[in-house]
């Protein structure tokens, strides 16, 4: 019930955001509109109006809307590094596109993921990360033409 | 007719279509028996090899792969009690018990029959219907669509699982994604901040993927579950013509169920398994066998699932409206490759809508062979572990992201709406809402929009024509419906 309440909160205060500072900010409205509701920022203004309804049901009817926690989702250390390594790992793989190409981030993320996954069998690995990356890197190289950065392995474009 | 039914004959009949049906057919079935994988992941996954192919094509291996993934997740929910789709948690019912009773075999096999001859009723049903429905629609115009597409979005109240409200909430989050970019009446910025890529809005795939794949993936890997697969076990001897014939009623009844409900958006495969399911256990002679192993309620089950198939694709060829999230995410594919489906495409490209009736027809012949021949392969696909099979379709989903533009801001949208689909899992919002807002969001805006300019901005051309009142009262139907079925607990599926 207090999860549902505090969903709630920030679904308001989310919806307010975006009423009063994301849409006035972030929507170019032409002065000479005819009609209020053929402005671009009507539309959002909707939407955003419903969120924050959304969020006042939720916070005013907690108790209606409350759901058991999931199983396995209390927050722990282990948990909570687990989700940043993870999101380190693809971030790492985006920001390092640019300078290695994107089948050695990959493979790295194959057989990274992979181990943190709990597969221990390391030749099985080796292939595992080498051959899956590179395999669809040649499929969308040759088979779909479409340019795959290859970083090193730019010879296969010969 | 003849002109364009020659035509589509020359458009389906080459060697790449007729091998792409079956691609796709034994790719879902592969996906759908995978427990943690769903079909709407194995669609998007698939999308971005669509990209270079023709259009017809790539809708079919999109439409082979949905059709196996129906039927699919029966595979696993009869021999490891494991749906690998909700719509097949009806079939654990009876499906296990017989498993329990060394007749897994007898079950495959009547489920397969289910499945196909459904499925082929299904086909029937939307080759005979959509083109109708097409005529009537020919004469929409925008109020008419603003308010078919506003019933559609009753979809949502179908998939938003056991809490309307967070549902509502996440298609609000839908709809506020799909604003981004120019303003299609005034041609100014929305929500861009500076940033040039997000111009042309965001793209269709990225958020797909992001939202239906990555938040498995990262659940998976955060809590660090083993991924122990039990192992399947085949045993026992096949199902018999006179098993068939036995069953034939209740797979005739659930067919018939599954393309009543399939043909209405948001009802989706679950209920109506469930509706045939419970119908077959009312009038049946074995009723009291229902539950602890009854061949003929996997049978009902298995015609309720994929009776839908066909039928959810009437709305989505007739009218470019989707009936649940696999035909939203097929409506993307078909505007990635440069058409609207609708009445408009009954005109202008019959010869493509008549093709791919044709490929959906071979589908089910494909559906019924490879569920004969491939199944124990199947089996042992799905026990591939978790921890060699996530990171296999990250990379999937790496790759396929930046196939859609070659570029790399795709990828980041995909990460960051993973993120935002992995906090949304977290809370229990569902994403299915935020998807199909996501797409029929600007639809609406711009019917509406249209219709305000049509009537120098004056609201009551919304109720101009008997159709557009016939939406409203169906929209508020429809809800009324929806939100009394969920108080019943009637399964709505996602």
């Amino acid at each position: 019930m207090r999860e549902s309440r505090s969903i709630g909160l920030i679904i308001a205060a989310l919806g307010l955001l975006a009423f009063f500072v994301l849409i006035p900010v972030g929507i170019v409205t032409p002065s000479n509109i005819e009609s209020l509701a053929l402005a671009p920022d009507f539309w959002p203004s909707i939407i955003a109006s419903v969120f924050v309804m959304t969020g006042v049901i939720l916070l005013i009817a907690p108790a209606r809307y409350a759901q058991p926690s999931s199983e396995g989702q209390a927050c722990s250390i282990t948990r909570i590094a687990r989700l940043f390594l993870l999101l380190g790992v693809l971030f790492g793989v985006y920001v390092a596109t640019p300078y290695l190409g994107l089948v050695v981030p990959a493979m790295l993320m194959v057989s990274g993921l992979s181990w943190l996954a709990g597969e221990r069998r390391w030749k099985f690995l080796i292939v595992l990360s080498f051959v899956s990356p590179v395999a669809l890197a040649m499929f969308f190289t040759y088979a779909a033409k479409v340019p795959i950065p290859l970083g090193v392995f730019e010879f296969i474009y010969g | 007719m003849y002109e364009n039914l020659v035509q589509a004959v020359g458009l389906f009949f080459t060697f790449q279509n007729i091998l792409i049906v079956l691609a796709g057919v034994l790719i879902g079935a592969v996906v759908g028996a995978i427990p943690g994988m769903s079909t709407p992941m194995g669609v998007a996954l698939v999308l971005p090899f669509t990209f270079t192919m023709e259009p017809v094509t790539g809708i079919l291996l999109l439409l082979g792969v949905y059709k196996g993934g129906l039927y699919g997740g029966s595979i696993t929910a009869i021999l490891i009690k494991a749906p690998g789709t909700p719509a097949a948690s009806c079939t654990v019912l009876d499906g296990y018990p017989l498993t329990q009773k060394g007749q897994a075999r007898k079950a495959l096999d009547m489920a397969l029959y289910a499945s196909c001859f459904a499925d082929f009723v299904s086909n029937m049903s939307l080759i005979l219907l959509a083109g109708v429905l097409a005529g009537l629609a020919l004469k929409f115009g925008p109020p008419e669509f603003f308010t078919l597409i506003l019933f559609s979005l009753t979809i949502i109240a179908g998939v938003s699982g056991d809490n309307l409200v967070k549902g509502i909430a996440s298609a609000c989050l839908g709809l506020m994604f799909a604003v981004i970019g120019l303003d299609m009446v005034y041609g100014t910025n929305r929500f861009l901040f500076g940033n040039w890529n997000l111009m042309g809005g965001l793209s269709f795939i990225p958020v797909l993927i992001g939202l239906f794949a990555l938040p498995e993936i990262i659940q998976f890997f955060v809590n660090g579950v083993a991924g122990r697969v039990q192992s399947a076990t085949m045993r026992g001897g096949g199902a018999s013509f006179a098993d068939f014939k036995r069953c034939f009623k209740s797979i005739l009844r659930g067919s018939l169920i599954g393309v009543g409900l399939g043909a209405i958006p948001g009802i989706g495969g679950a209920p109506s398994a469930f509706l045939s399911y419970s119908e077959a256990r009312r009038t049946s002679r074995n009723r009291d066998n229902f539950g602890k192993g009854e061949l003929e309620g996997v049978a009902a089950a298995e015609a309720g699932n994929n009776g839908v198939a066909g039928a959810t694709m009437i709305p989505l060829l007739a009218l470019g409206v989707p009936g649940d999230v696999i035909t939203a995410i097929i409506l993307g594919a078909f505007m990635i490759h440069g058409l609207r489906p609708g009445p408009l495409l009954f005109v202008e490209n019959l010869s493509l809508i008549y093709a791919l009736f044709i490929g959906i027809m071979l589908s089910s012949l494909y559906l019924f062979i490879v569920g004969k021949f491939t199944i124990r392969l199947i089996s042992r696909i799905a026990e591939v572990p978790n921890r060699i099979l996530y990171p296999i379709v990250l990379l999937l989903c790496l790759f396929g992201t930046f196939a859609i533009n070659n570029n790399m801001f795709d990828v980041l949208v995909m990460l960051l709406m993973g993120c935002v689909g992995y906090v949304m899992m977290l809370y229990r919002f569902p994403a299915p809402p935020f998807l199909i807002a996501f797409i029929l969001g600007p639809l609406l805006e711009d019917n509406f929009r249209q219709s305000l300019i049509l009537s120098d901005g004056g609201v009551g051309i919304l109720f101009r024509s008997p159709i557009c009142i016939m939406f409203w009262i169906l929209t508020v139907l429809s809800v009324v419906f929806l939100v009394n079925g969920r108080r019943k607990n009637i399964p709505l599926s996602a």
